[in-house]
Order: C-alpha cells, then structure tokens, then sequence
C-alpha cells in the first residue's frame, strides 16, 4: 500500500507526460497491477478532457478586432499623455524656469551685495573673554590689602580703556588743527562715515539713527572720530566688587580653598550691562547671587554690536 | 487567420526578431505578436475571468501594457512567458477589483448538482458548470490549472511564468483537481471507465 500512496502522487505528472522514462515505468508497472490506481488516472484524463472543453471557441475576426481595439487604446494613451504633458510641461516651461532663475539669481546678488557683513553677522554675539586677564585677579595683583577679607573684583581701568583715551585726544587734537567749528567737524565725521561705507569696513557703521539723535552734537562727533577705532570685543572699565558673603559661607569655602563664579553679561553699544546670567556656578546660590549683582553695575568700553562677555568672580577664604 | 500581404513576410521571423522590429519602430510586427498569441492569452484569461467581454477588454489590456513596455523587454527571456505574465498579474487585479472568487455561490453548484447530468444536461450546459466549479477554485490553483488545462504547457514553463517552482506547480496542480474531482464527482467517470 505504501508503494501505491507514493504511486498516487505521481499520477498527475504521469497524465501529463512529466515524468521520467524511469518512473513512468515504474508507475506503468504499478497500474498494471493496481485497479484503484488505474481507476484515478482515467478520472484525472477525464476531468482535462472535461476541462478543455470549457476553452472558449473564438470567432474568425476576434483577431482582427483584438488589433484594432489595442491600437485603438494605444493611440488614446499616447494621446492623453500627450495632453497631460502639455498641461504641466507647456511649450514655453523651459523659457519660464529660465526667466525665474534668472529673478532668483538677481535677487540673492542684490541681497548680498547690499548686506553689510556686519550686519550679516548676529548682532549678539559671544565672545569669551576668559582669554583676558581675571579681572578679580589683575585686581588682587594690584590691590594686595584686599585679601584681608574677601578676595573680589575691584573697579579698575584696564589698559585698553586708557590707549583708547589716548586715540580720542589725539582726534580731538586733530579735529581742533584743522577746523574749530562744530558744523566743520561734523562734515567731517560725515565724510569719514561715507568713506568708511564705501570701503565697506565693519568697524566703521555707525550706531543706529535712533540712537544718534539722542546723543548731543559733541558726544555725536566724538563717537564718529571713536568709530574708526571701535573694537570687536568690548572691554572691561569698572567692574564692581561683589558684596561680602557671610561668614557661614567663607567658613565652608575654607574646605574649598576658593570658588570661582563665572558670570555671562550682555554688553550693550554703550557699554552697560543689559542682561547676566550664571554661565558657571560656583555651587553657592548667595556666591552667584553677588556676583550677578556686581556684574550688573560693570561698565565696558563699548564694542561695535552688543556681545556677550564672559566676567570670572573669585571668592577665596579668609586666611587663604 | 489571413494574413495581409504587408504582414505576411513577418509571420516567418520568430518572437525576437519581431521584437527587436518593434522596438525599431516597425508597428506591424507588434500586429503579428497579437496575430500569433492573441488567441492562447484569450483562453488563459478567460479560464481565470469567466466572463466574454471582461476577457476581451483584458486582451487588449495585455497587449497594450505589453506594447508600453517592449522597450524594457529583456531579450534572453521568452517572449510568451512575459505576456502571460502580465495577463496573469492582469487578471489577478481584476479578480481583486471584482472579487471573482464568489462568483459562484454554492446553492447554483447544489442545483446543477441536483439533477441528473447523464440525462438531462447538454454539453453547453456541461461546459457551463465546469465553468462554474473552476471558478472554485482559488487564484493560484485556477492559474496553473487553466495553463496546464487549456494551453497544455509543462510545468516548467508554468513555473516560469508564474514565477515559482515545478514542485509548487504540481501541488498547486494535484490540488485544484483533486477540488473539481470532488466537485464535478456526478460528471466523471465511474470505477468500470478505463484510459
């Protein structure tokens, strides 16, 4: 019996002749024997005889009216292709993409070459003046008493402030040589601010007209003669010293030896601090909190646009 | 078919040549494709559809797709295996659009059933209801058997077509006549029937 189920499954490729000349055969040999399996291959023969017969008759012209009928719908396709690629795809696209690179191109040349670069550039920007000597400590270098207490940022002029005097009173000097008249001077400064915009320096662009007007003649020719010699970053005239911690807190700094605050101040055109924040803590709330509010009073030798400066507090210890 | 005379000196190039005609631009050589498998796609399609006009209108589509896409016909492949491919993939759609499946429900295969074939049912009507039981059968089953059936091909080439192996063609085979066999058991031959 077991020869005969794996017979049976050969009976299908048997009927349709997909068999090897071995099995077929070997499965000739088996039918010769076997009625049951005999009998399943004249039903499978009579069920494709069956089935054939439901293969449609075609007419003589289907084939005629099969090739009309298919060029028919070919010509309609390529038709409406035709359409649809005109629709979105007119005779003049090529000519109109042209033309609006060309408006796209005009336009960034235009926006770029009327862009100042400082102006391009963010108006607030940060500069680290951790590269600057601490202040606390040029302070401590130059006041050795004040260590008695609480080590902290003293007001000071640096030396920047003073060789920007300098440059001042010699364009005074030379604004007085040539001509003593305001109006003189101020067609001056004038010119120089016309010369500097051609030569497109950024050193040279003025302050906002808002902020021009408010200032008085003097202080207006004085800045214009000040503009030539503006600098990127600003620098520090007097930053105040921090109040005194309590003596809880220095009594736990004695563990720490010292604490270092570092405070970030927006420096405005004019020099004032409009804005602080903790850049980084000293782990003291009261520390932080001092050295914000001395940072808050500091005043700067203005740079050409507001900008972020760094400001380092130190606190040492008593005895330290 | 009669062929025209414009024609006719194309009727002797095989597949290739003809394709390659087509692919250069010479549209008549397509005319003798449809001439040549015209027939053989509509007997498939019918096998699968079971219906004249939907047949006939998926015909065309076969040949209109396979038109479209000649250019992209590789040349180391059977040309007839490609065009049954794409009535294949066709007829799949189509059966999926119109769920053919349930084309016919059990109670008409009951009724047929019920009377007495020997006596009463004429070979139209016997066509008729082997009509409707292959309709039966599932999608995959019906494909290979309407190829086998109808266009006599060896497993091989259904295999080719279909995209699958000799061994999934003869199960799929074995299975779909087993299926009609219990079906169509009042319309086959008795034990005394020989081959």
């Amino acid at each position: 019996m077991t020869d005969c189920h794996k017979i049976k499954q050969k009976l299908n490729a048997f009927v349709d002749n997909e068999l090897s000349a071995q099995e077929r055969q070997l499965v000739e040999a088996h039918l010769a024997q076997c009625p049951l399996c005999l009998k399943e291959v004249a039903t499978i023969t009579q069920l494709h005889s069956l089935a054939k017969e439901v293969a449609p008759k075609l007419s003589d012209d289907y084939l005629e009216r099969l090739i009309g009928q298919v060029w028919l719908k070919i010509r309609k396709e390529n038709l409406a292709r035709t359409q649809a690629q005109r629709l979105f795809f007119p005779r003049f696209a090529p000519i109109l993409a042209l033309a609006l690179t060309l408006i796209l191109v005009a336009v960034i040349g235009i926006k770029f070459l009327t862009t100042s670069p400082s102006i391009k550039k963010s108006k607030e920007r940060m500069v680290d003046s951790t590269s600057l000597p601490s202040i606390a400590q040029v302070e401590q270098d130059k006041v050795p008493t004040a260590k008695g207490k609480t080590e902290g940022p003293k007001s000071i002029i640096s030396e920047a402030k003073k060789l920007e005097t300098k440059e001042v009173a010699q364009a005074e000097t030379k604004s007085a040589k040539t001509v003593e008249g305001v109006d003189l001077a101020r067609d001056q400064a004038e010119q120089k601010r016309q010369k500097s915009i051609i030569q497109k320096e950024p050193l040279t662009v003025l302050a906002p007209l808002t902020q021009r007007t408010k200032l008085t003649e003097e202080k207006e020719m004085t800045e214009s003669w000040a503009n030539s010699s503006r600098i990127d970053k600003p620098k520090p005239i007097e930053i105040p010293k921090p109040e005194s911690p309590t003596q809880s807190i220095l009594g736990r700094l004695k563990q720490k030896i010292s604490a270092e605050v570092i405070i970030q101040a927006l420096v405005d055109t004019n020099g004032m601090v409009i804005e602080t924040k903790v850049f980084k803590t000293s782990g003291y709330g009261i520390l932080d909190t001092s050295a914000l509010k001395a940072a808050k009073k500091a005043k700067f030798e203005p740079a050409r646009v507001r900008t972020w400066v760094k400001i380092p507090f130190q606190f040492k210890a008593p005895g330290e | 078919m009669s062929y025209s005379p414009k024609t006719n000196y194309l009727s002797d190039l095989t597949d290739l040549e003809l394709i390659r005609k087509v692919k250069s631009g010479e549209t008549q050589a397509f005319d003798c494709l449809m001439q040549r498998y015209g027939n053989r796609i509509y007997r498939v399609i019918y096998g699968m559809v079971h219906n004249y006009a939907d047949a006939e209108d998926l015909v065309q589509e076969t040949f209109v797709h396979a038109y479209k896409g000649i250019k992209k016909f590789k040349e180391q492949y059977q040309f007839y295996t490609w065009l049954y491919r794409i009535a294949i993939n066709l007829c799949i759609n189509y059966c999926k659009r119109k769920k053919i499946i349930q084309f016919t429900s059990l109670a008409n295969a009951e009724f047929y059933a019920d009377k007495n074939p020997k006596a009463s049912l004429e070979a139209q009507e016997l066509k008729r209801v082997v009509e409707r039981q292959l309709a039966q059968l599932s999608n995959e089953q019906k494909m290979v058997f309407v190829l086998r059936t109808f266009e006599e091909m060896s497993y091989q080439e259904i295999a080719d077509i279909l995209g699958i192996s000799v061994g999934t063609v003869m199960s799929r085979l074995a299975r779909a006549r087993q299926k009609l066999k219990e079906l169509l058991k009042d319309y086959l031959p008795k034990s005394e029937k020989r081959l």
